[in-house]
Protein backbone atom coordinates (compact mmCIF):
# COMPACT_ATOMS: atom_id res chain seq x y z
CA UNK A 1 0.00 0.00 0.00
CA UNK A 2 1.80 2.82 -1.27
CA UNK A 3 -1.04 5.49 -0.45
CA UNK A 4 -3.53 6.24 1.73
CA UNK A 5 -6.21 3.64 1.95
CA UNK A 6 -8.76 5.52 1.36
CA UNK A 7 -7.58 6.86 -2.22
CA UNK A 8 -6.13 3.75 -3.37
CA UNK A 9 -9.98 2.36 -2.89
CA UNK A 10 -11.04 5.53 -4.66
CA UNK A 11 -9.20 4.99 -7.74
CA UNK A 12 -9.81 0.67 -7.73
CA UNK A 13 -12.45 1.03 -10.43
CA UNK A 14 -9.79 2.27 -13.04
CA UNK A 15 -12.08 3.63 -15.44
CA UNK A 16 -14.48 4.82 -12.99
CA UNK A 17 -12.96 6.59 -10.11
CA UNK A 18 -14.37 8.09 -7.46
CA UNK A 19 -13.67 11.47 -7.59
CA UNK A 20 -15.11 12.88 -4.82
CA UNK A 21 -13.24 10.86 -2.86
CA UNK A 22 -10.19 11.54 -4.91
CA UNK A 23 -11.11 15.22 -4.41
CA UNK A 24 -11.33 15.24 -0.13
CA UNK A 25 -8.39 12.99 0.24
CA UNK A 26 -6.21 15.25 -2.02
CA UNK A 27 -7.25 18.50 -0.17
CA UNK A 28 -6.52 16.95 3.30
CA UNK A 29 -3.05 15.96 1.90
CA UNK A 30 -2.44 19.33 1.08
CA UNK A 31 -3.71 20.98 3.89
CA UNK A 32 -1.94 18.07 6.07
CA UNK A 33 1.40 19.31 4.53
CA UNK A 34 0.69 22.61 4.68
CA UNK A 35 -0.59 22.70 8.96
CA UNK A 36 2.44 20.57 9.55
CA UNK A 37 4.91 23.15 8.03
CA UNK A 38 3.28 25.89 9.86
CA UNK A 39 3.54 23.84 13.56
CA UNK A 40 6.83 23.57 12.48
CA UNK A 41 7.77 26.71 11.25
CA UNK A 42 5.91 28.44 14.56
CA UNK A 43 7.84 25.87 16.72
CA UNK A 44 11.42 26.86 14.73
CA UNK A 45 12.55 30.21 16.20
CA UNK A 46 12.03 28.06 19.86
CA UNK A 47 14.01 25.18 18.82
CA UNK A 48 16.56 27.35 17.11
CA UNK A 49 16.98 29.24 20.66
CA UNK A 50 17.85 26.42 22.41
CA UNK A 51 20.06 25.14 19.69
CA UNK A 52 21.77 28.65 19.37
CA UNK A 53 22.39 28.14 23.10
CA UNK A 54 24.40 24.97 22.16
CA UNK A 55 26.15 26.00 19.08
CA UNK A 56 26.35 29.95 19.29
CA UNK A 57 26.45 31.66 15.57
CA UNK A 58 29.79 31.60 14.34
CA UNK A 59 30.76 35.56 13.43
CA UNK A 60 32.45 34.20 11.11
CA UNK A 61 30.31 32.66 8.48
CA UNK A 62 30.20 31.77 5.25
CA UNK A 63 27.97 34.53 4.21
CA UNK A 64 29.69 37.77 3.59
CA UNK A 65 32.43 38.00 1.15
CA UNK A 66 35.88 38.19 3.12
CA UNK A 67 36.58 42.13 3.46
CA UNK A 68 40.16 42.81 1.70
CA UNK A 69 42.59 44.45 4.61
CA UNK A 70 42.65 47.61 3.62
CA UNK A 71 46.31 48.35 2.81
CA UNK A 72 48.59 50.40 5.48
CA UNK A 73 50.24 52.54 3.27
CA UNK A 74 53.89 53.63 4.39
CA UNK A 75 54.22 57.36 5.93
CA UNK A 76 56.49 58.45 3.28
CA UNK A 77 54.36 57.68 0.57
CA UNK A 78 51.93 59.44 1.80
CA UNK A 79 53.69 62.33 2.50
CA UNK A 80 55.01 62.00 -1.60
CA UNK A 81 51.48 61.69 -2.75
CA UNK A 82 50.23 64.96 -0.94
CA UNK A 83 53.23 66.23 -2.61
CA UNK A 84 52.71 65.69 -5.37
CA UNK A 85 48.83 66.55 -5.46
CA UNK A 86 49.78 69.65 -4.22
CA UNK A 87 51.92 70.41 -6.88
CA UNK A 88 49.90 69.03 -9.38
CA UNK A 89 46.82 71.41 -8.42
CA UNK A 90 49.17 74.86 -8.21
CA UNK A 91 50.35 73.91 -11.74
CA UNK B 1 5.66 29.24 -65.03
CA UNK B 2 4.97 25.43 -63.34
CA UNK B 3 7.87 25.97 -60.70
CA UNK B 4 6.15 29.36 -59.70
CA UNK B 5 3.07 27.89 -59.46
CA UNK B 6 4.37 25.07 -58.01
CA UNK B 7 6.64 26.90 -55.16
CA UNK B 8 3.05 28.89 -54.47
CA UNK B 9 1.55 25.67 -53.59
CA UNK B 10 4.03 25.07 -50.75
CA UNK B 11 3.44 28.68 -49.73
CA UNK B 12 1.68 28.90 -46.27
CA UNK B 13 -0.90 31.02 -48.41
CA UNK B 14 -1.95 28.32 -50.01
CA UNK B 15 -2.50 26.30 -46.75
CA UNK B 16 -3.91 28.63 -44.50
CA UNK B 17 -7.32 27.44 -43.27
CA UNK B 18 -9.26 29.48 -40.86
CA UNK B 19 -8.48 27.93 -37.74
CA UNK B 20 -4.85 28.87 -38.34
CA UNK B 21 -5.79 32.52 -38.70
CA UNK B 22 -7.67 32.54 -35.54
CA UNK B 23 -4.55 31.30 -33.29
CA UNK B 24 -2.29 33.74 -35.49
CA UNK B 25 -4.97 36.51 -34.42
CA UNK B 26 -4.58 35.11 -30.64
CA UNK B 27 -0.88 34.95 -30.80
CA UNK B 28 -1.06 38.54 -31.77
CA UNK B 29 -3.61 39.47 -28.83
CA UNK B 30 -1.00 37.90 -26.56
CA UNK B 31 1.87 39.71 -27.91
CA UNK B 32 -0.04 43.20 -28.14
CA UNK B 33 -1.52 42.73 -24.24
CA UNK B 34 2.11 41.73 -23.27
CA UNK B 35 3.29 44.87 -24.48
CA UNK B 36 0.34 47.49 -24.35
CA UNK B 37 -0.91 46.33 -21.19
CA UNK B 38 2.27 44.43 -19.77
CA UNK B 39 -0.05 41.42 -18.73
CA UNK B 40 2.69 38.93 -17.68
CA UNK B 41 5.43 40.18 -20.49
CA UNK B 42 7.83 36.98 -20.09
CA UNK B 43 5.21 34.55 -20.79
CA UNK B 44 2.71 36.06 -23.29
CA UNK B 45 5.29 37.41 -25.68
CA UNK B 46 6.93 33.88 -26.11
CA UNK B 47 3.56 32.09 -26.19
CA UNK B 48 2.13 34.54 -28.46
CA UNK B 49 5.20 34.78 -31.11
CA UNK B 50 5.42 30.64 -30.31
CA UNK B 51 1.66 30.53 -31.53
CA UNK B 52 2.29 32.35 -34.37
CA UNK B 53 5.02 30.17 -35.72
CA UNK B 54 3.07 27.07 -34.87
CA UNK B 55 0.23 28.21 -37.05
CA UNK B 56 2.13 28.66 -40.31
CA UNK B 57 0.92 26.10 -42.23
CA UNK B 58 2.91 24.40 -44.38
CA UNK B 59 3.38 21.28 -47.36
CA UNK B 60 2.15 17.70 -46.22
CA UNK B 61 6.22 16.55 -47.04
CA UNK B 62 7.60 19.42 -44.78
CA UNK B 63 8.04 18.42 -41.36
CA UNK B 64 8.80 21.69 -39.15
CA UNK B 65 6.06 21.43 -36.13
CA UNK B 66 6.79 20.49 -32.43
CA UNK B 67 4.83 17.23 -33.75
CA UNK B 68 7.32 16.41 -36.05
CA UNK B 69 9.74 13.79 -34.87
CA UNK B 70 13.31 15.17 -35.14
CA UNK B 71 12.50 18.89 -36.10
CA UNK B 72 14.52 21.57 -34.07
CA UNK B 73 10.92 22.56 -32.71
CA UNK B 74 10.44 18.93 -31.69
CA UNK B 75 13.79 19.10 -29.97
CA UNK B 76 12.75 22.02 -28.01
CA UNK B 77 9.42 20.55 -27.41
CA UNK B 78 11.24 17.98 -25.66
CA UNK B 79 11.35 19.90 -22.47
CA UNK B 80 7.75 20.29 -22.37
CA UNK B 81 6.98 16.70 -23.06
CA UNK B 82 8.87 15.28 -20.38
CA UNK B 83 8.29 18.15 -17.78
CA UNK B 84 11.59 18.91 -18.06
CA UNK B 85 11.82 22.52 -17.96
CA UNK B 86 9.23 23.47 -15.11
CA UNK B 87 11.21 21.67 -11.98
CA UNK B 88 13.98 24.05 -13.74
CA UNK B 89 11.69 27.32 -13.69
CA UNK B 90 10.78 26.05 -10.09
CA UNK B 91 14.69 26.29 -9.24
CA UNK B 92 14.89 29.86 -10.56
CA UNK B 93 11.88 30.35 -8.25
CA UNK B 94 13.39 29.09 -5.26
CA UNK B 95 16.23 31.00 -5.67
CA UNK B 96 14.35 34.51 -6.20
CA UNK B 97 12.14 33.86 -3.51
CA UNK B 98 12.50 35.34 0.19
CA UNK B 99 10.29 32.98 2.49
CA UNK B 100 10.81 35.61 5.86
CA UNK B 101 7.48 36.97 5.43
CA UNK B 102 6.22 33.25 5.72
CA UNK B 103 8.55 32.52 8.41
CA UNK B 104 7.77 35.29 10.43
CA UNK B 105 3.76 34.40 10.65
CA UNK B 106 3.21 30.45 9.39
CA UNK B 107 -0.24 30.81 10.19
CA UNK B 108 -0.82 32.89 7.15
CA UNK B 109 0.70 29.41 5.39
CA UNK B 110 -2.45 27.81 5.59
CA UNK B 111 -4.42 30.50 3.44
CA UNK B 112 -2.40 29.24 0.60
CA UNK B 113 -3.88 25.36 0.94
CA UNK B 114 -7.20 27.04 1.46
CA UNK B 115 -7.05 28.40 -1.75
CA UNK B 116 -6.15 24.65 -3.36
CA UNK B 117 -10.02 23.82 -3.12
CA UNK B 118 -9.88 25.12 -6.45
CA UNK B 119 -8.26 22.26 -7.43
CA UNK B 120 -10.27 19.50 -6.04
CA UNK B 121 -13.31 21.07 -7.04
CA UNK B 122 -12.58 21.90 -10.83
CA UNK B 123 -11.61 17.65 -10.78
CA UNK B 124 -14.76 16.73 -9.56
CA UNK B 125 -16.44 19.16 -12.28
CA UNK B 126 -14.20 18.23 -15.31
CA UNK B 127 -14.78 14.75 -14.79
CA UNK B 128 -18.62 14.73 -14.51
CA UNK B 129 -18.35 17.02 -17.59
CA UNK B 130 -16.84 13.94 -19.57
CA UNK B 131 -12.96 14.18 -19.21
CA UNK B 132 -11.12 11.32 -18.19
CA UNK B 133 -9.43 11.08 -14.59
CA UNK B 134 -6.23 11.93 -15.86
CA UNK B 135 -7.54 14.50 -18.22
CA UNK B 136 -9.33 16.22 -15.31
CA UNK B 137 -6.59 15.86 -12.95
CA UNK B 138 -4.50 17.73 -15.73
CA UNK B 139 -7.13 20.68 -16.06
CA UNK B 140 -7.86 20.98 -12.33
CA UNK B 141 -4.42 22.15 -11.77
CA UNK B 142 -5.18 25.15 -13.61
CA UNK B 143 -6.75 26.46 -10.50
CA UNK B 144 -4.05 26.07 -8.52
CA UNK B 145 -2.79 29.12 -11.02
CA UNK B 146 0.85 27.58 -11.81
CA UNK B 147 1.83 27.30 -15.27
CA UNK B 148 5.09 25.44 -14.62
CA UNK B 149 3.15 23.33 -12.26
CA UNK B 150 0.23 22.69 -14.55
CA UNK B 151 2.52 22.12 -17.48
CA UNK B 152 4.32 19.37 -15.70
CA UNK B 153 1.27 17.76 -14.54
CA UNK B 154 -0.74 17.69 -17.48
CA UNK B 155 2.13 16.60 -19.30
CA UNK B 156 2.28 13.27 -17.48
CA UNK B 157 -1.20 13.04 -17.00
CA UNK B 158 -2.76 14.33 -20.57
CA UNK B 159 -0.22 15.39 -22.93
CA UNK B 160 -3.00 15.80 -25.34
CA UNK B 161 -4.13 18.58 -23.44
CA UNK B 162 -0.91 20.22 -22.85
CA UNK B 163 -1.52 23.39 -25.23
CA UNK B 164 -4.60 24.30 -23.91
CA UNK B 165 -4.30 23.93 -20.65
CA UNK B 166 -0.93 25.77 -20.31
CA UNK B 167 -2.47 28.58 -22.63
CA UNK B 168 -5.35 28.45 -19.89
CA UNK B 169 -3.26 28.89 -17.03
CA UNK B 170 -1.05 31.80 -18.20
CA UNK B 171 -3.93 33.15 -20.00
CA UNK B 172 -5.58 33.39 -15.83
CA UNK B 173 -2.46 34.29 -14.38
CA UNK B 174 -2.06 37.40 -16.74
CA UNK B 175 -6.00 38.20 -15.89
CA UNK B 176 -5.31 38.14 -11.99
CA UNK B 177 -5.71 41.72 -11.77
CA UNK B 178 -9.24 41.20 -13.65
CA UNK B 179 -10.67 38.20 -12.49
CA UNK B 180 -9.55 38.43 -8.45
CA UNK B 181 -10.76 42.16 -7.16
CA UNK B 182 -14.20 41.40 -7.69
CA UNK B 183 -14.34 38.49 -6.11
CA UNK B 184 -12.14 39.73 -3.10
CA UNK B 185 -14.92 42.73 -2.70
CA UNK B 186 -18.17 40.48 -2.87
CA UNK B 187 -16.90 38.56 -0.02
CA UNK B 188 -15.44 41.20 1.89
CA UNK B 189 -16.98 44.12 4.14
CA UNK B 190 -14.96 47.01 4.29
CA UNK B 191 -14.37 46.96 7.71
CA UNK B 192 -12.48 43.60 6.98
CA UNK B 193 -10.53 44.79 4.05
CA UNK B 194 -9.31 47.98 6.53
CA UNK B 195 -7.56 45.22 8.52
CA UNK B 196 -4.27 46.22 9.09
CA UNK B 197 -1.97 43.20 9.93
CA UNK B 198 1.27 43.65 12.50
CA UNK B 199 4.65 43.87 11.29
CA UNK B 200 6.61 41.11 10.29
CA UNK B 201 9.32 40.19 12.92
CA UNK B 202 12.89 39.91 11.70
CA UNK B 203 14.26 36.34 10.46
CA UNK B 204 17.62 35.08 11.53
CA UNK B 205 20.24 33.27 8.80
CA UNK B 206 19.35 29.98 10.48
CA UNK B 207 15.79 29.75 10.11
CA UNK B 208 16.36 30.91 6.65
CA UNK B 209 18.46 27.88 6.07
CA UNK B 210 16.66 25.25 7.93
CA UNK B 211 13.51 26.30 6.94
CA UNK B 212 13.90 24.85 2.73
CA UNK B 213 15.38 21.18 4.21
CA UNK B 214 12.80 20.35 6.58
CA UNK B 215 10.25 22.22 4.39
CA UNK B 216 11.03 20.08 1.29
CA UNK B 217 11.44 16.60 3.61
CA UNK B 218 7.87 17.47 5.42
CA UNK B 219 6.30 17.85 1.51
CA UNK B 220 8.11 15.20 -0.30
CA UNK B 221 7.97 12.59 2.58
CA UNK B 222 3.68 13.61 2.67
CA UNK B 223 3.17 13.64 -1.36
CA UNK B 224 6.20 12.10 -3.12
CA UNK B 225 4.99 13.16 -6.19
CA UNK B 226 5.60 16.29 -5.22
CA UNK B 227 9.21 15.75 -4.74
CA UNK B 228 10.87 17.18 -8.44
CA UNK B 229 8.77 20.17 -7.95
CA UNK B 230 9.04 21.13 -4.57
CA UNK B 231 12.78 19.48 -4.40
CA UNK B 232 13.75 22.23 -7.02
CA UNK B 233 12.13 24.86 -5.42
CA UNK B 234 13.41 24.14 -2.02
CA UNK B 235 17.12 23.12 -3.67
CA UNK B 236 16.84 26.91 -5.08
CA UNK B 237 15.62 28.58 -2.20
CA UNK B 238 18.74 27.11 -0.27
CA UNK B 239 21.13 27.95 -3.13
CA UNK B 240 19.99 31.53 -2.02
CA UNK B 241 19.93 31.55 1.62
CA UNK B 242 22.84 29.51 2.33
CA UNK B 243 25.18 32.70 1.77
CA UNK B 244 27.50 29.96 0.43
CA UNK B 245 26.13 29.49 -2.91
CA UNK B 246 25.98 32.71 -4.27
CA UNK B 247 27.14 32.39 -7.35
CA UNK B 248 24.90 29.35 -8.29
CA UNK B 249 21.56 31.48 -6.71
CA UNK B 250 22.27 33.88 -9.41
CA UNK B 251 22.72 31.60 -11.98
CA UNK B 252 19.55 30.07 -11.08
CA UNK B 253 17.33 33.19 -10.89
CA UNK B 254 18.64 34.87 -13.60
CA UNK B 255 20.22 33.47 -16.63
CA UNK B 256 18.62 30.12 -16.30
CA UNK B 257 15.16 30.98 -15.50
CA UNK B 258 15.10 32.97 -18.27
CA UNK B 259 16.35 30.50 -21.14
CA UNK B 260 14.08 28.12 -19.49
CA UNK B 261 10.76 30.82 -19.76
CA UNK B 262 11.96 31.58 -23.16
CA UNK B 263 11.95 27.65 -23.92
CA UNK B 264 8.78 27.06 -22.53
CA UNK B 265 6.64 29.89 -23.46
CA UNK B 266 8.03 29.57 -27.03
CA UNK B 267 7.17 25.92 -27.13
CA UNK B 268 3.99 25.39 -25.09
CA UNK B 269 3.02 28.48 -28.00
CA UNK B 270 4.32 26.51 -30.79
CA UNK B 271 2.25 23.63 -29.26
CA UNK B 272 -0.83 25.22 -30.10
CA UNK B 273 -1.67 24.57 -33.89
CA UNK B 274 -5.25 24.96 -34.82
CA UNK B 275 -5.80 20.86 -35.20
CA UNK B 276 -4.85 20.08 -32.08
CA UNK B 277 -6.06 23.43 -30.07
CA UNK B 278 -9.51 24.44 -31.46
CA UNK B 279 -11.42 21.55 -30.17
CA UNK B 280 -14.62 21.86 -28.06
CA UNK B 281 -12.62 20.19 -25.39
CA UNK B 282 -10.56 23.30 -25.67
CA UNK B 283 -13.24 25.80 -24.50
CA UNK B 284 -14.38 23.66 -21.97
CA UNK B 285 -11.29 23.53 -20.64
CA UNK B 286 -10.94 27.34 -20.38
CA UNK B 287 -14.61 27.39 -18.90
CA UNK B 288 -13.50 25.13 -16.41
CA UNK B 289 -10.02 26.94 -15.58
CA UNK B 290 -11.74 30.45 -15.19
CA UNK B 291 -14.13 28.33 -12.51
CA UNK B 292 -11.21 26.93 -11.17
CA UNK B 293 -9.57 29.94 -10.42
CA UNK B 294 -12.58 32.03 -8.76
CA UNK B 295 -13.10 29.22 -6.32
CA UNK B 296 -9.49 29.22 -5.34
CA UNK B 297 -9.62 32.53 -4.67
CA UNK B 298 -13.13 32.56 -2.72
CA UNK B 299 -11.59 29.40 -1.10
CA UNK B 300 -8.72 31.94 0.26
CA UNK B 301 -10.88 34.20 1.35
CA UNK B 302 -13.54 32.96 2.66
CA UNK B 303 -10.85 30.45 5.06
CA UNK B 304 -9.27 33.74 6.13
CA UNK B 305 -12.74 34.58 7.36
CA UNK B 306 -13.13 31.38 9.18
CA UNK B 307 -9.32 31.89 10.72
CA UNK B 308 -10.94 35.30 12.44
CA UNK B 309 -13.29 33.13 13.93
CA UNK B 310 -10.68 32.20 16.44
CA UNK B 311 -7.72 34.40 16.11
CA UNK B 312 -7.46 37.65 18.31
CA UNK B 313 -5.01 39.31 16.03
CA UNK B 314 -7.54 39.22 12.63
CA UNK B 315 -6.19 38.24 9.60
CA UNK B 316 -7.22 40.71 6.64
CA UNK B 317 -9.23 38.44 4.57
CA UNK B 318 -8.04 39.90 1.33
CA UNK B 319 -4.83 38.00 2.03
CA UNK B 320 -6.29 35.08 1.43
CA UNK B 321 -6.56 35.43 -2.50
CA UNK B 322 -3.11 35.53 -2.63
CA UNK B 323 -3.16 32.07 -1.60
CA UNK B 324 -3.40 31.07 -5.16
CA UNK B 325 0.25 30.93 -6.51
CA UNK B 326 0.29 32.96 -9.88
CA UNK B 327 3.19 34.50 -7.48
CA UNK B 328 3.63 37.76 -7.23
CA UNK B 329 0.61 39.11 -9.21
CA UNK B 330 -2.01 37.77 -6.60
CA UNK B 331 0.49 39.31 -3.62
CA UNK B 332 0.16 42.63 -5.57
CA UNK B 333 -3.54 42.31 -6.44
CA UNK B 334 -4.29 42.14 -2.43
CA UNK B 335 -1.98 45.36 -2.18
CA UNK B 336 -4.00 46.97 -4.70
CA UNK B 337 -7.34 46.12 -3.34
CA UNK B 338 -6.46 47.39 0.09
CA UNK B 339 -5.01 50.46 -0.61
CA UNK B 340 -8.42 51.63 -2.07
CA UNK B 341 -9.81 51.36 1.00
CA UNK B 342 -6.91 52.64 3.11
CA UNK B 343 -3.74 53.88 1.02
CA UNK B 344 -1.43 53.84 3.91
CA UNK B 345 -2.23 49.85 4.67
CA UNK B 346 0.68 47.86 2.80
CA UNK B 347 -0.26 44.13 2.61
CA UNK B 348 2.03 43.13 -0.17
CA UNK B 349 4.76 41.59 2.43
CA UNK B 350 2.15 40.05 4.02
CA UNK B 351 0.75 38.62 1.32
CA UNK B 352 3.56 36.85 -0.28
CA UNK B 353 3.60 34.49 2.83
CA UNK B 354 -0.25 32.81 1.31
CA UNK B 355 1.65 33.66 -2.20
CA UNK B 356 4.41 31.18 -1.90
CA UNK B 357 2.28 28.65 0.51
CA UNK B 358 -0.09 28.41 -2.84
CA UNK B 359 3.13 27.63 -4.62
CA UNK B 360 4.12 24.44 -2.14
CA UNK B 361 0.58 23.50 -2.01
CA UNK B 362 -0.09 23.64 -5.85
CA UNK B 363 3.04 21.38 -6.41
CA UNK B 364 1.75 18.82 -3.54
CA UNK B 365 -1.24 18.77 -5.11
CA UNK B 366 -0.37 18.19 -8.37
CA UNK B 367 1.88 15.20 -6.72
CA UNK B 368 -1.41 14.19 -5.58
CA UNK B 369 -2.77 13.96 -8.47
CA UNK B 370 0.41 12.35 -10.37
CA UNK B 371 0.77 9.39 -7.76
CA UNK B 372 -3.40 8.88 -7.72
CA UNK B 373 -4.48 9.27 -11.31
CA UNK B 374 -2.00 7.71 -13.06
CA UNK B 375 -3.35 4.69 -12.03
CA UNK B 376 -6.46 5.47 -13.38
CA UNK B 377 -7.48 4.50 -17.46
Amino acid sequence: MDFPLLVTEAVKDQADPNMIVVAITGMIIVFAALLILTLFLTALPKILDVFNEYFPPSEHGHSAAPVAKQAVLDEDLVAAMAIALIHHRSD
Amino acid sequence: MDTMIEFLGTTGFAHMQWGNALMIAIGIIFIALAIVKDYEPLLLLPIGFGAIVGNIPTAVDMSLSVYDEGTVLNYLYWGVQQGVYPPLIFLGIGAMTDFSAMLSNPKLILLGAAAQIGIFLTLIGAYYLGFTPKEAGAIAIIGGADGPTAIFLSSRLAPELLGAIAIAAYSYMALVPVIQPPIMKLLTSREERLIRMAPPRVVSQRERIVFPVVAFLICALIAPGSLVLVGMLFFGNLLKESGVTERLANTARTSMIDIVTILLGFCVGASTQAKTFLRPDSIKIFALGALSFAVATAGGVLFAKFMNLFLKDKINPLLGAAGVSAVPDSARVVQMVGQKEDPQNYLLMHAMTPNVAGVIGSAVAAGVLWAVLTKTV
